[in-house]
């Protein structure tokens, strides 16, 4: 699975990245926000991001936003990793977009177990657009007929968008998904009888 | 990191250090090293940030050195680097001078004990 590390202290950064390693996470590195919207914009992103808050030219915070707004139909987990700690950087850290928020110095196993969670959430969430993909792609498969449908009241024939008259089974069946076999009933067969004076033998 | 509000700082808190590599001790030679790389162009960024009157950069340097610190173990210069992070934040101008003198004597002291603890494998 690949992570995106987003940290600008390299110290931090190299911590994080050989733990991630051990942890069997392919890691990208980015040392901003720009960066890290870069890579974001690449084919087949990393999904699970670690950002720090404070850096130079786009902050976490920043990014976080950006990112929320940027890619409304990928899903990302972002957890935020900072040494500010104050309980209304938290709040607003997690107003801002992102998913989780952990406090520097880390714990290690804490860390891990909270990108366990992401990864979790991640495989229900990509679970879920599938099954959305899917059903979309069958609505759009469903016929339907609906609304007012124009139709001769004598010959039965139905008026198309383009002023053609059609014939009725034509018309449902290339408007919904019912066939038609032929068949005769017992008035229409007793009027044609008469029309081509056959009797019934 | 609440033992580091206690009056026994550690310049280098080699336990921590071990919990928080996962005893990984290649690796934590590693990060002492880079750690020792980066430090110093960190101070160096508070004071030149300093000198251009650009305190929020000042801020945020001191900002990154507190969580290196705070990263190796590194407990003294943890508190002193946020103490200068708070006292540029409040923009508590004769705090700042004596703090980063403070952080670079911290620095240096933590230094010696990083490379004691390197040479000794």
């Amino acid at each position: 699975m690949k992570i995106l590390c987003i940290e600008d202290d390299k110290t931090t950064a190299m911590t994080l990245s050989r733990l991630l390693e051990k942890w069997k996470y392919s890691v990208f590195s980015a040392s901003n926000g720009i960066e890290a919207l870069q890579i974001l914009a690449s084919k087949n992103p990393p999904q699970l991001i670690l950002t720090d808050w404070i850096m130079p030219e786009l902050n976490g915070l920043e990014f976080t936003k950006k990112v929320r707004k940027k890619f409304k139909g990928k899903f990302f987990y972002i957890i935020i990793l900072s040494s500010k700690t104050n309980k209304n950087d938290i709040v607003e850290g997690l107003m801002a977009g992102a998913n989780d928020y952990i406090l520097k110095p880390f714990d290690p196993l804490e860390l891990k177990s909270r990108i366990n969670v992401g990864v979790k959430t991640i495989a229900l969430q990509n679970k879920l657009a599938m099954k959305v993909k899917e059903l979309k792609y069958a609505l759009d498969r469903i016929k339907k007929i609906e609304g007012l449908v124009p139709i001769c009241m004598y010959c039965k024939k139905i008026r198309t968008p383009d002023n053609y008259w059609q014939q009725i089974e034509e018309y449902i069946e290339k408007h919904s998904d019912a066939r038609f076999t032929h068949g005769i009933c017992n008035d229409c067969l007793e009027k044609v009888m008469k029309e081509n004076n056959l009797t019934k033998n | 990191m609440e033992d580091m509000n206690n009056c026994e700082l550690k310049i280098l808190n080699k336990h921590s250090l071990l919990e928080r590599l996962m005893g990984d001790k290649e690796l934590i030679s590693e990060i002492l090293k880079v750690f020792l790389e980066d430090a110093p162009r960190q101070i160096q960024n508070i004071k030149i940030s300093m000198q251009n009157t650009q305190i929020e950069n000042a801020r945020d340097a001191a900002h990154s050195l507190k969580g290196a610190a705070g990263n190796i173990g590194a407990e003294k210069l943890y508190n002193k680097a946020r103490d200068l992070e708070y006292a540029l934040r409040d923009k508590n101008l004769n705090l700042i001078n004596p703090l980063l003198a403070e952080v670079e004597r911290l620095f240096n002291e933590l230094k010696t004990e990083i490379q004691n603890f390197l040479s000794e494998g």
